[in-house]
């Protein structure tokens, strides 16, 4: 392979933000990474569709050890094992933020990236942050992740992941949580010792996909030790080969990051998070308000999102963690659905058991049982779907898309041309209907939620 | 001699919540403990009891890690409904460690109710014999207690006997193999406290999800028992409100609440 990149520390790309968005917006995959400091106006790629920002893991409690040196290791390992598995997606940024602990916040990083359009109006955002504890000589380590959209006017804080009309009534569900914990794991000092080892080959830029070849260090700890620092080294991805990263960077210098290092230690194997994250990219790549009809290139890209949950939700370790394992069943589900909208999955139904007290998950299996039910030739059964949502809206009188579907599926129901499809023993008579869809109005309106679709 | 000691552990805590500093040995004080609105969740040591007095098992900062670790879900899933960050309150009360869950008599837990703590966790380590040991974590949940007394209700322990003297890696593992228990406690005593402050709405919330948790130990049949109750005393009062969203349910599902909402 010829060697077109340089290794000289002085041609290190800082590049502006101006020139990085003009070559973000040039590249056909636009796929993107960068590291930047969290002081300042916190750095993502505005002009990609889903931005994923990993945050260094701080240290919980004391240590003799100090992990928090540890914790950047992880971090970066986290990044770049996030940019191997997510060649298959496109219009992607991915992020690491270096800092202090208290720079590096996450809801502080998440508000700065949102209020400053950095993230755009209907822009998604992943952030995902962990901590480090230690007792006698093994390390623990516990990996959190956060879902945020910049929404649009009109959206609730937390906007529909999935959204469909029968009869033009407009049904929308969402997953049951929007911020994940996963099981904390132990760290052995072999594998720390691990870490650190692949740390040292992960955190320099290659002039070829060889650990012998050419090298500069990346810029971490001018980021880390930077209050408000403008710059970032930033790049765009040009393709995998082997465990390297190809990149490019905006003054078109080439060079290979070792993203997938595997020397005495699998993340994947011992953070099975790796997984999750890699699907929930993809989701929020993918699950947005279009058809796949209309972007039949999006499949792949669902169905290794898909299988990437689906690996999760099947570790023995997600059982710890049953709220983010229903999540990844719903996330799952409505890729499918995306994929074969003819068969809702039965995951909804799996994930509502896990979590039968959210609110969130009641009203997405509901969705799904009405949208089988109104497209199967069997009768419906009325009285059963309306105490789904019912029992919805119990559980989170605030819930807007419970209320909202509640009203939709009384509407429905009290169309003409549904009542010829209802099971008799489950109808619901023609007054209670009028009264119940007055009474869920009345509530919406009180609770000043009385807006979305149609409304 | 049960009499004299809760009252000399209630004149501690008394002596602490007014800021005192005597007795700290027993009872240390917790930062935070008195005034405001937060849901408070007190976590004290782990110790050895050892014949020249307790000594910690694990540092204080790991309980909490694990303790806000296992309750974390639950806080941010709460925080996701509009309540603010200061909601709920870790306290770290390092030194604290009571003698038993029956030091806490009435009053004491009338007072701590009143402040809002909800939740106070601790644990200990016996030796048996024979290099035997029993490891007990004790939880009280102080609304439960307040709510619904004679002692020993709003009281709950996990406990388990080991061959030999655990290391602090096996308390370590006990603790996280427990952690189910922290969320289903924490749960039940937010959903009664929040009946008490009537917050209704949060209340059914807290209370089905502490029934389905703790549907799951088998030892704590009653205190499912009362919470199931209480959300359905709680969803039948919200159903009389027209502009609430409980008045959708029928009579029977506000009677059988968390049965309703819960299963499909």
């Amino acid at each position: 392979m010829m060697i077109r990149f340089k290794p000289t520390p002085r041609r290190l790309p800082l590049c502006a933000a101006a020139i990085w968005l003009a070559m973000f917006l040039l590249a056909p995959k636009a796929r993107a990474g960068a590291v930047a400091s969290c002081g300042g106006e916190p750095f993502a790629f505005a002009n990609a569709e889903v931005n994923v920002v990993f945050l260094p893991y701080f240290q919980s409690g004391s240590s003799p050890r100090g992990l928090n040196g540890l914790g950047s290791q992880l971090a970066l390992l986290m990044k770049l094992e996030t940019l191997y598995r997510s060649i298959s997606y496109d219009h992607w940024g991915i992020i690491l933020l270096t800092g202090s602990k208290e720079e590096c916040d996450p809801e502080k990083i998440a508000r700065g990236l949102l209020m400053s359009h950095r993230i755009p109006l209907g822009g998604r955002l992943m952030i995902v942050w962990g901590k480090l504890y230690q007792q006698d000589n093994d390390v623990y380590v516990q990996t959190f992740a956060r879902f945020y959209s910049n929404n649009l006017p009109g959206e609730t804080a937390a906007p529909p992941q999935i959204e469909f009309q029968l009869a033009g009534k407009t049904f929308q569900g969402r997953i049951n949580a929007q911020e994940f914990a996963f099981p904390p794991e132990q760290l052995p000092i072999a594998v720390m010792n691990a870490v650190a080892g692949n740390f040292q080959k992960a955190a320099f830029l290659y002039a070829a996909p060889r650990l012998d070849a050419g090298k500069i260090p990346l810029p971490l700890d001018r980021f880390r030790k930077c209050d408000s620092c403008p710059d970032r080294l930033a790049y765009t991805v040009e393709g995998r080969e082997g465990d390297w990263i190809h990149v490019k960077t905006h003054d078109g210098q080439e060079g290979y990051l070792f993203a997938h290092p595997q020397n005495g230690i699998s993340l994947n194997q011992r953070l099975p998070e790796v997984s999750f994250l890699q699907g929930a990219m993809g989701f929020l790549r993918y699950a947005v308000q279009a058809s796949i009809q209309d972007h039949p290139e999006w499949a792949s890209g669902i169905t290794v999102a898909d299988d990437a949950l689906r690996e999760y939700a099947r570790r023995e370790e997600a059982s710890q963690e049953p709220e983010t394992k229903a999540a990844a069943l719903q996330l799952s589900g409505i890729l499918e659905f995306a994929l074969t909208p003819n068969t809702p999955s039965p995951q909804f139904d799996t994930a509502f058991q896990l979590v039968p007290y959210s609110s969130d998950s009641r009203n997405l299996a509901a969705v799904f049982r009405l949208y089988e039910e109104y497209n199967s030739p069997s009768r419906l059964r009325p009285r059963d779907l309306a105490n789904d949502f019912v029992a919805a809206v119990s559980l989170d009188p605030r819930n807007p898309l419970a209320l909202s579907n509640l009203q939709s599926l009384y509407e429905l129901l009290a169309s003409p041309e549904i009542v010829s499809r209802v099971a008799p023993e489950f109808a619901i008579k023609s007054d209670e209907l009028q009264a119940s869809i007055e009474k869920v109005k009345a509530i919406r309106n009180n609770l000043g939620e009385n807006r979305g679709p149609g409304r | 001699m049960r009499s004299k000691l809760a009252l000399l552990l209630c004149g501690a805590i008394v002596a602490m919540l007014s800021g005192a500093t005597s007795c700290r040995a027993q009872m240390a004080q917790c930062n935070g403990l008195t005034g405001g609105t937060s849901y408070k969740v007190l976590i004290d040591e782990i110790q050895y009891a050892t014949t020249t007095g307790n000594q910690p098992v694990l540092s204080i900062e790991l309980i909490q890690s694990s303790v806000e670790g296992a309750l974390e879900k639950v806080r941010r899933g709460i925080l996701n409904h509009n309540a603010t960050q200061d909601t709920f309150l870790y306290l770290n009360c390092k030194g604290r460690h009571p003698q038993a869950a029956s030091d806490f008599d009435n009053d004491l837990v009338r007072n701590l109710a009143e402040n809002h703590a909800i939740l106070e966790f601790w644990g200990t380590l016996f030796p048996l014999g024979g290099g035997q040991h029993k490891f007990d974590i004790h939880y009280v949940l102080f609304p439960v207690a307040f709510l619904a007394p004679p002692a020993p209700s709003g009281i709950a322990s996990t406990e388990k006997t080991m061959a030999t003297k655990p290391t602090p890696e096996e308390v370590r593992q006990f603790l996280i193999s427990t952690r189910a228990d922290l969320p289903a406690y924490f749960t039940a005593a937010a959903g009664v406290q929040a009946y008490a402050d009537h917050n209704l709405d949060q209340a059914l919330r807290f209370l089905c999800e502490a029934r389905t948790r703790l549907k799951k130990n088998p030892d704590q049949q009653e205190l499912m028992k009362f919470v199931d109750e209480l959300a359905s005393k709680a969803a039948v009062e919200q159903r009389r409100n027209d502009n609430k969203a409980a008045s959708l349910l029928t009579e029977t599902q506000a009677k059988d609440y968390c049965s309703f909402a819960t299963t499909r």
